[in-house]
């Protein structure tokens, strides 16, 4: 076979086979990057489904206070919608929303010594405290699972794979610096 | 202690440390896999070596068979290296589940003190000797276990005074990149109607407190309504047990990798290892482009 034909073939098959590496790699991105936001959406969902136990053991002890827990009930679905359609800008929006309805609820539930001392308010307060900082956790993994991604599909040579076929950057869950704290719900039970 | 340990030790059953550094060595290479043996410089030597014996033996065209090796070698290479790079870390605090990597330090399992060769300081993986056993990575949030049985691992030598010799010893550090799962309670099976058999049985077979606890009536046995008392508080018992092993945080487990991925386990640091992986990358790269140029020109 002609040496030239050879070198042509083999310059053909190794840019081919470099190609292929970094859509294999890109699709990893996405696949890694959606896993992420789900391993958040789960502890989501958890959290959301606490709340309506966390408001009815608190309907019981607050009759004075439905104003405070129909916030944190509306914060609560605006977070699920949000969850539903995907859209990173409105969870961000409503869960600083949800979490100063909490913070909120939880200081007032300091005026009722009895919803204090409720074994299902307990237990319920220390499932949402660990969830939140479960969750968390877990956005700013999806947040790197994010960057990786985007990162990578506006690099050369990968963007060129990326602009053929498509490839879409993942919106961050970007919280401002008063969103990012997490609620201390421990605090609000100091004497 | 000394950098240069005796040749052979009185205490050994029958091999010295420096027997073992001998044996272990095709399990290193087995363990470590072709990749990482093609990231060595030893490799690299022995790599152009073989191919100056080809041109001179053989021709020129030849050297397109270990350039195009050359190629597949900076492929995998180039692989390996944007993985660790692209990887986030997960705490096991959360543990975000899927494809991550862990980073924290090598420990032996619970409820085990020794590991290795009894003459060799403790070991959590010594290749060629206790490979398969599973081991815990601990970050400064929780515990994974880690099991190496399909994973490769590279290991790096030096760390201790046993210089030549391939392992992973407790308290080093450890980076791992795989499929993180979490083992819960309620994944586990949990037979409620086994547990209250099995408590029931076991409140029976000391009749003497179950008289104590339940006779209510004090007539030195249990009747018909007194059983039912019974059946109530062990249901209770098992019924807060569950709970309380539900609370329980879950067994982070790392076993293997999704078809394609990456299994890997290392004491070198995982910034050290993706340097490495891509110096050797583009080292193969430019070999293989080197041999296309220097077939042209010649």
């Amino acid at each position: 076979m002609n040496t030239g034909l050879l070198i042509f073939v083999s310059l053909l098959g190794g840019l081919l086979l470099w190609g292929i590496l970094l859509y294999n790699q890109l699709v990893a991105l996405k696949n890694n990057t959606e896993k992420a936001w789900s391993n958040t959406d789960v502890l989501l969902k958890q959290r959301n489904a606490e709340l309506p136990k966390l408001v009815a053991v608190c309907k019981e002890h607050m009759q004075y206070e439905q104003e405070t827990l129909q916030k944190v009930m509306e914060a609560r679905n605006r977070v699920a919608s949000a969850m539903q359609s995907g859209d990173m800008g409105a969870l961000g929006a409503a869960e600083n929303t949800l979490r100063i309805g909490l913070g909120n609820l939880f200081a007032v539930a300091e005026a009722y010594p009895e919803l204090k001392a409720s074994d299902s308010f307990q237990h319920l307060r220390e499932r949402i405290s660990g969830l939140e900082d479960s969750i968390a956790d877990r956005r700013e993994f999806y947040n790197d699972s994010a960057a990786f991604n985007n990162t990578r599909i506006e690099q050369f040579p990968d963007v060129v794979i990326a602009k053929a076929f498509s490839f879409k950057r993942f919106r961050l869950m970007s919280f401002t610096a008063e969103e990012t704290r997490d609620v201390d719900v421990a605090a609000h039970f100091q004497p | 202690m000394s950098m240069w340990p005796p040749t052979s030790n009185p205490e050994a059953d029958g091999l010295n440390w420096y027997q073992v550094a001998e044996n272990q060595r095709l399990a290193v290479l087995r363990r470590g896999g072709v990749m990482n043996l093609a990231a060595t410089w030893g490799f690299a030597i022995a790599w152009l070596a073989g191919c100056y014996f080809l041109y001179q033996r053989v021709g020129q065209e030849w050297l397109l068979l270990p350039a195009t090796v050359s190629l597949l070698f900076s492929l995998g290479l180039f692989r390996r290296y944007r993985l660790i790079v692209d990887t986030p870390t997960s705490r096991l605090s959360s543990s975000a589940q899927g494809y991550v990597e862990l980073r924290g330090t090598a420990l032996l399992p619970a409820g085990e003190s020794f590991r290795g060769l009894p003459h060799l300081p403790v070991t959590v993986w010594l290749p060629g000797y206790v490979e398969d056993e599973p081991f815990v990575l601990e970050d400064e949030h929780g515990r994974c276990l880690l099991y190496p049985e399909n994973a490769e691992i590279v290991t790096r030598t030096g760390d201790n005074h046993l210089f030549l010799l391939h392992a992973i010893y407790p308290g080093q550090t450890l980076y791992a990149l795989g499929e993180l799962y979490t083992q819960r309670a309620d994944n586990l099976q949990l037979d409620r109607r086994e547990r209250l058999a099995a408590l029931l049985a076991e409140w029976k077979s000391d009749q003497q407190q179950l008289l104590e606890n339940f006779d209510a009536n004090g007539n030195g046995q249990i009747d018909p309504d007194e059983w039912q008392t019974v059946r109530q508080a062990a249901e209770q018992w098992v019924a807060e047990d569950l709970r309380e092993q539900q609370r329980a945080p879950g067994t982070h487990v790392m076993a293997g990798a999704q078809a394609g991925q990456l299994f890997l386990i290392t004491n070198i640091p995982p910034e050290e290892l993706a340097l490495r992986y891509r110096w050797a990358a583009w080292l193969h790269l430019c070999f293989w482009l080197a041999v296309l140029m220097g077939i042209h020109l010649l």
